[in-house]
């Protein structure tokens, strides 16, 4: 089957979602590993992610009558919403400290205070988990939407509905945030 | 870690992740989701959910939440295995602890979670929680406290603002052992699963990891959770170090081996510092009681009452038979609702929809109860409603022997009568008419 076959076919699938159950359980099929690895790398613990992941998937169930594209399109407005049920989760101080806890947690004891050239690579990955979790989530955003999924800028802007200038403005933004976290943690070689 | 910008997004795009999908996790969304697909939010599924997760207000809620707290206070026996005899012991020992419970039922065409708090001392709460059905996301369904002090059991409903008071008798109590003894409803109490598993054929699965804890497993593909119930496949694992349970994990198929519920409990935690205010609730002040609308007569009162309910909603058909798992019956009357024959209710508020059905559910959850009460202390129970309806009237539909060794008849159109037992035989000789 070639590519446009495979795609025009999608998107009958797409048409019949809504009403048809079989439709939508292939479709949920076919992208529940797509979302459930996004939501794990924008929250950085599985569990939660399979939360958030059955969020995703329950609003996608809800709103299917109202969705109108192809497949394409179909992919966006995925990510559009589990962008929003992550952040939502994220949103709330309380769990946000519970993920950033988390994360602290698998960091060997005493780096974030004492680091150096030679801290182990693991932790220097762990320590970046953590000061992502604290950057704000419009920032966690495009950072992972960018460099999680290795989306382009184009990319990044069709799913928050935004120009890829405004999407640039707020990487730039968010990575200099990152490094005066990480600067203020010592991870950073002076 | 170098400052320079390219390398933090070359650490960023080097970051790993845990994000390998669960197909495990995968299968159960989609059954969630597939039970859920198409469902409306009418107001009848509204209220059918509101009376279901109220676990039909009194009686029906007494039965399944008091079972629980027995189940978890003093209903254990030991037994032979010793690993698991060891597990079972130690959880006995425990004073309070809390857990969670997810279930997935294909009956109910429904997902809940429930958030389980035992004190020994205090009592017992249940949190449910099911999911909104705009956003997809958890919402608190209902609350139910026995506070073991006073003697009560209060149910909330957030979303009828209504709140049940119930004061914990020995009927109730009585009606409650007994419905836990015949149905074996509390299938996500870890001591009865215990308990269970002891009894039953189980294999030991070795040792393995979760969430980073060395567990010991074990599996049982046969496990009998109650004489009526169907077949449960269940994994219990232990947390190696504790020797406490750490997630257990079940399903259930009916007699005909159709899938009823899966069911995963965990999130333990052990030895919780309860305090009393913990297993009172807190009743927020525009919340109205249900206490003063709705009775439980716990006789044979409640059984007609149940009976004339069940017949308003099915045309004058009574239940084929009362010998049946608590709820079922509730069940039936939830299809039936939401299938349109709540149509009787057109025009009423959902205050008096909530009363009306509640109590008629309580009643019928009652009648369960009373006619396996009787069956089991051999009081030559019998029921007819396969064949006998309303439009029989002089027909004996449900008859017992009282301890005068005359007999009570129910008859088809719900006149009561008491005989001698040759007036029953000729009775139950007429044909119908």
């Amino acid at each position: 089957m070639n590519q446009k076959n495979s795609e025009t076919q999608t998107d009958i699938l797409l048409q019949k979602a809504c009403s048809d159950p079989a439709a939508f359980a292939k479709l949920y099929r076919m992208h529940y590993d797509q979302v459930f690895r996004y939501c794990s790398r924008r929250l950085f613990n599985r569990h939660v992610a399979e939360d958030v992941t059955s969020t995703v998937f329950f609003k996608v169930m809800s709103s299917m009558g109202t969705f109108k594209g192809d497949i394409g399109d179909f992919r966006r407005w995925l990510y559009r919403i589990a962008t929003n049920a992550a952040n939502d989760h994220l949103r709330s101080s309380v769990r946000r400290a519970e993920a950033m806890q988390s994360v602290a947690r698998n960091c060997s004891s005493g780096f974030v205070l004492n680091v150096s050239a030679d801290v182990d690579l693991e932790d220097k990955k762990l320590l970046l988990k953590k000061a992502v979790l604290s950057l704000k989530p419009k920032y966690q955003t495009v950072i992972a939407l960018r460099f999680f999924e290795n989306m382009k800028l184009t990319e990044v802007a069709e799913i928050l509905d935004q120009k890829p200038a405004t999407i640039r403005s707020q990487l730039n933004r968010g990575l200099e945030k990152l490094r005066k976290k990480l600067k203020a943690a010592g991870a950073v070689v002076q | 870690m170098n400052d320079n910008k390219q390398d933090i997004e070359q650490y960023l795009k080097n970051i790993e992740f845990d994000d390998a999908p669960d197909h495990g996790h995968r299968d159960l969304l989609e059954k969630k989701l597939l039970l859920n697909f198409g469902v409306s939010g009418s107001r009848q599924n509204l209220l059918w959910r509101t009376i279901m997760n109220s676990k039909v207000t009194k009686f029906a809620a007494a039965a399944m939440i008091i079972a629980a707290v027995l189940v978890g206070m003093n209903l254990m026996t030991n037994t032979g295995s010793i690993a698991l005899a060891d597990v079972l012991e130690k959880v006995m020992g425990i004073h309070s602890y809390a857990y969670r419970v997810q279930t997935t039922s294909a009956d109910v065409s429904d997902y809940s979670e429930f958030q389980m708090l035992i004190s020994k001392d205090y009592g017992f709460v249940s949190k449910t929680y099911t999911p909104d059905k705009e956003t997809g996301r958890m919402k608190l369904f209902g609350e139910n406290y026995v506070v073991a002090s006073e003697g009560i059991m209060i149910s909330l409903i957030p979303e009828q603002k209504l709140f049940i008071e119930i004061k914990l008798d020995d009927k109730i109590m009585e009606a409650a052992n007994q419905a836990l003894k015949e149905t074996g409803q509390d299938s996500t109490s870890p001591l009865l699963f215990i308990e269970r598993f002891i009894e039953n054929p189980y294999k030991e699965l070795g040792t393995s990891y979760i969430d980073g804890v060395k567990v010991v497993g074990f599996e049982s593909t046969d496990l009998i959770i109650s004489e009526d119930s169907g077949r449960t496949e269940a994994r219990l694992w232990v947390d190696a170090a504790t020797e406490l349970p750490l997630k257990i994990e079940a399903e259930t198929y009916d007699q005909n081996g159709e899938f009823l519920s899966k069911t995963i409990t965990g999130d333990f935690q052990w030895n919780m510092n309860f305090t009393q205010e913990d297993f009172i609730p807190v009743i927020p002040e525009d919340y109205k009681t249900l206490d003063d609308q709705l009775e439980f007569l716990g006789d044979e009162k409640s059984v007609i009452e149940g009976l004339r309910f069940y017949a308003k909603l099915f045309n004058g058909k009574y239940p084929e038979t009362l010998a049946v798992k608590t709820l079922t019956l509730s069940n039936q009357v939830g299809n039936a609702l939401r299938s349109g024959a709540g149509t009787m209710y057109a025009g009423k508020s959902e205050q008096d929809i909530m009363k009306e059905a509640g109590q008629g559910c309580m009643n019928l959850e009652f009648s369960t109860v009373f006619f396996s009460t009787l069956a089991s202390e051999n009081k030559a129970v019998a029921y007819y409603g396969d064949r006998v309806t309303a439009e029989n009237p002089d027909a004996v539909l449900m008859r017992w022997r009282e301890d005068n060794g005359r007999y009570m008849v129910i008859f088809g159109d719900l006149t009561v009568k008491r005989v001698s037992e040759e007036a029953l035989a000729e009775l139950e000789a007429m044909p119908l008419r």
